[in-house]
């Protein structure tokens, strides 16, 4: 079933740009409810797949200042009692960790070439951008991670 | 290792990570438990695979809502009126048959005392004999059949009837009690 098989890679897109497990999954939900009632529509889609992670990123620019502000209490107190982090090895934690101080749409660009692995055709796409835009987004973001980790800077080029 | 290859690494290591860690039947079947917090409108549909993929059985998400109950609810509350408004027509129609006995009685109760009689004063006697119109007793058996009609819920022709009958019987009840 699309949303079983969906979902969880959605939620980690969202944990990381996010860093909250519990935030990730309550846009996922918001974002395959959006889908649940227009569905007849976007099955009809050429890529749902991309459909969805679009709405899953736009939520995460415009609904979140506003969710979060209201939900961060609540959170916050759920988050001491429960572990709110899917559980990655150090050394990726620290890099998504990274990636999260990166300005918005880098950060977006990052996740969806790397963790989608998106072309940057498809991320350009699926940002409403301009390929170009989107390859000096990589080239900018992979070069501050590289500083911000002490790693060397890319040797790849994107596709 | 380069920043390109951690990225990748990470990346991968997320991926793997949310899908062995995620659970997505759990919002699912709070979705099937509790449709109508999370589907506000619309008729009932399912996240079945778009056509270009592998057709699984789709699962229902949400009941249609329950609009036509409600509908189905009127006649029985119309009837509940009826029956109270009845209920209180019968009430008046036996006061009125009280009324017109006990007034019966008392203008039927003057007994004379003899002029021989002793000191001692004997307490009027009350005439209990059952004074009541006929129509009042044909009202108060229509009466019975009209509730003992609805609530059977027998709404036809001889409900009509019946209650025709009754609200004549009534008004010949009332006017042959009124004095």
């Amino acid at each position: 079933m699309f949303y079983l098989r969906e979902y969880p890679m959605v939620v980690g897109l969202l944990h990381g740009l996010l860093g909250s497990r519990l935030v990730a999954e309550e846009l996922a939900q918001e974002t395959f409810l959006v889908a649940y009632r227009d569905w007849d529509r976007i099955s009809g889609l050429d890529n749902p797949r991309a459909w969805i992670r679009k709405v899953a990123i736009n939520q995460r620019g415009s609904f979140l200042r506003a969710y979060l502000r209201q939900q961060t209490r609540e959170r916050d107190t759920v988050a001491r009692h429960e572990d709110d982090s899917i559980k990655l090895a150090d050394d990726h934690a620290e890099l998504w960790q990274a990636v999260r101080t990166l300005p918005p749409l880098q950060a977006q660009v990052i996740a969806l070439h790397y963790y989608e692995d998106y072309s940057v055709a498809q991320v350009a796409a699926a940002l409403g951008k301009a390929p170009g835009t989107i390859k000096a987004q990589l080239h900018h973001g992979r070069r501050k991670l590289a500083r911000l980790l002490g790693t060397e800077t890319d040797r790849g080029r994107p596709r | 290792v380069s920043i390109d290859d951690r990225l990748r690494a990470a990346s991968r290591a997320l991926r793997e990570s949310s899908i062995a860690q995620v659970d997505a039947a759990t919002p699912l079947r709070e979705i099937v438990l509790h449709p109508v917090q999370l589907v506000r409108r619309g008729p009932t549909t399912v996240l079945s695979d778009p056509p270009d993929q592998p057709q699984e059985p789709p699962m229902p998400l949400a009941p249609s809502p329950p609009s036509v109950a409600r509908w189905r609810r009127a006649p029985q509350r119309v009837a509940l009126a009826v029956n109270l408004l009845l209920v209180l027509a019968l009430g008046i129609v036996i006061g009125i048959a009280a009324t017109y006995r006990q007034e019966a009685a008392s203008t039927a109760s003057t007994v004379p005392i003899p002029a021989t009689s002793t000191v001692v004063a004997t307490p009027p006697l009350l005439l209990t004999s059952p004074e009541v119109p006929e129509a009042c007793l044909d009202a108060a058996e229509l009466a019975d059949e009209v509730i003992a009609r609805l609530n059977r819920n027998q709404r036809d022709n001889r409900l009509f009837l019946a209650l025709r009958d009754y609200t004549i019987a009534s008004q010949n009840c009332r006017r042959a009690a009124s004095p």
